[in-house]
């Protein structure tokens, strides 16, 4: 997957979690922005990104994840 | 030591200030010092407790290094540690509790131990937690005793929080250029440390004397001073609570230490969710990273109820970890049920109108509060009673108290500014953010 790609895929995963429209998102999004990205649509966000792209998140990352910007730096890396 | 004592005040901050600065002429080591500070700061109150304090630090460290070169077995000695850590938690805050209990379900007369409760204790155990987390997860890559002895005893953060994160603090501990005095730090710190201390000396200290005639006179309270005690309670601890933390805030800022948002205006949440993200935040984020997402995580398929469920396991928790008491677990469970039933509003697109959620999410805090401040059920559900009940004989007393409260011009000029600085004013954090720091 090239890191557009990724990119997109996070866009669908957000906006299907959270059910924020996916225009709604861009690199710059993150969890504050979206009172619907609380902590419930957080953790879905995060089982879906595991299953999605096949990477362990652990405790700690799974707070730090909080942005797009931050999402896209994980799966790029 | 009480940061709005004489001691810390006029002794203890002024002469650790000018040894935190003036040292580094000497080429003496500051976190040498710092931890030095911490240490009288902390046996201070009790030098009995010192002994608990050096033990959590030392086996802490000592799991830390651990996970640190284990491999095979790391997620074993990760649950080794957390039990280690809990159960010197639950021996010294939870264990007369527990006998309390066995007592009356078994009909049994043990005695209590009456252990001493090490002060501080529940915010080391979790900032310990969070750390080992941390370094099971490799996000803590190089650990020095000294540094992690001064992240847990720092005396600022240390009696009431807020819970800070290794990776937070340390840069800012290390850093030689924090050790140089700067005049614009010193001044905001100094500010922020002024309204913590007449939040807490005159605000809460003010009410609390009203707070607490009326609540040790419970049977007295009608539907008009129930309601207003409790409401000058939940302005009181509000005061009392950020007002201390504030100046611990303060305290660290004046040494160019910035210290984690812990509140930010809770009061006017228009939702629990909402509350949750203003109130005590820093615990907040613990429960929410440390507990309720590990828990969603061990579920491995999404589903609302289960996030639910794990909502209600997180604030049984959180209610616990307040104190040794069944009214703390009501108060941590209303407020689980307060989430679940946010959650589920959130989740149906139900939206009220932005005054009516602000009054409910107000009232339900306040009604919260009720458990958190009253010693036991009864107590809370005679206020609770008094408060949603009218009784008619009660006409003639109202009067009497109106007449009563409006020539008590010092709760009433006290509720006046409460009520003000809750709602009109920005809060300490926006301060310094305005005033941006360094």
């Amino acid at each position: 997957m090239t890191n557009r790609d990724n990119l997109s895929e996070i866009f669908k995963i957000i906006s299907k979690s959270t059910g924020i429209s996916y225009d709604k998102l861009d690199i710059n999004t993150a969890m504050h922005d979206f009172e619907r990205w609380d902590s419930v649509n957080h953790i879905k966000i995060i089982l879906e990104i595991e299953k999605k792209f096949k990477k362990k998140i652990n405790t700690t990352q799974m707070a730090s994840l909080d942005s797009v910007s931050s999402i896209k730096k994980f799966l790029d890396n | 030591m009480l940061f709005y004592s004489f001691t810390y005040l006029l002794i203890f901050l002024p002469v650790t200030l000018l040894l935190y600065f003036g040292l580094r002429y000497l080429k003496f080591n500051s976190f040498h010092f710092l931890i030095f500070a911490s240490i009288f700061f902390y046996s201070w109150w009790n030098i009995y407790y010192l002994p608990i304090i050096l033990f959590s630090i030392t086996a802490n460290f000592y799991f830390s290094k651990i996970l640190q070169k284990e491999d095979s077995h790391k997620k074993k000695y990760l649950f080794l540690s957390i039990i280690v850590n809990v159960l010197l938690l639950a021996i010294f805050k939870y264990l007369d509790f527990l006998i309390e209990n066995y007592n009356l379900i078994f009909n049994t007369k043990i005695e209590p131990l009456n252990l001493p409760f090490p002060l501080a204790i529940s915010f080391f155990t979790f900032q310990s937690i969070a750390f080992l987390i941390n370094v099971y997860d490799n996000e803590i890559k190089e650990i020095k005793f000294e540094k992690f002895f001064l992240f847990v005893i720092f005396f600022p953060q240390l009696i009431a929080g807020p819970i800070v994160k290794y990776n937070y603090m340390i840069p800012q501990l290390s850093n030689k250029d924090n050790l140089r005095f700067n005049s614009k730090n010193f001044i905001i710190g100094l500010t922020i440390l002024l309204i913590g201390l007449f939040k807490k000396v005159y605000l809460a200290e003010s009410l609390s004397v009203f707070v607490e005639s009326n609540y040790s006179d419970l049977e007295n309270l009608n539907i008009l001073s129930s309601w207003v005690t409790s409401i000058c309670f939940t302005f009181q601890f509000y005061f009392d609570f950020s007002g201390y933390v504030d100046m611990a805030t303060g305290s660290a800022l004046m040494m160019n230490i910035v210290l984690p948002a812990n509140f930010n205006s809770p009061l006017k949440a228009t939702s629990i969710i909402n509350f949750w993200q203003k109130w005590h935040i820093t615990l907040s984020n613990f429960l929410t990273n440390y507990i309720y997402m590990p828990i969603m995580k061990t579920f491995k398929e999404f589903a609302f109820y289960k996030s639910l469920i794990a909502i209600l396991i997180v604030f049984f928790i959180a209610g616990l970890w307040h104190g040794p008491s069944w009214n703390f677990v009501i108060f941590g469970l209303f407020h689980g049920f307060g989430l679940v039933i946010n959650h589920v509003f959130r989740t149906f697109n139900i939206k009220l109108w932005s005054l009516i959620s602000w009054f409910l999410t107000f009232n339900f805090v306040n009604i919260s509060f009720i458990f958190f401040k009253l010693e036991s059920i009864n107590q809370s559900i005679i206020i609770l009673k008094k408060m949603f009940f009218f009784e008619k004989k009660e006409f003639d007393y109202h009067a009497n108290y109106l007449a009563i409260l409006n020539n008590d011009y010092n709760l009433l000029i006290t509720l006046c500014i409460s009520i003000i600085i809750c709602f009109c004013f920005k809060n300490s954090y926006s301060l310094i953010e305005k005033l941006s720091i360094r």
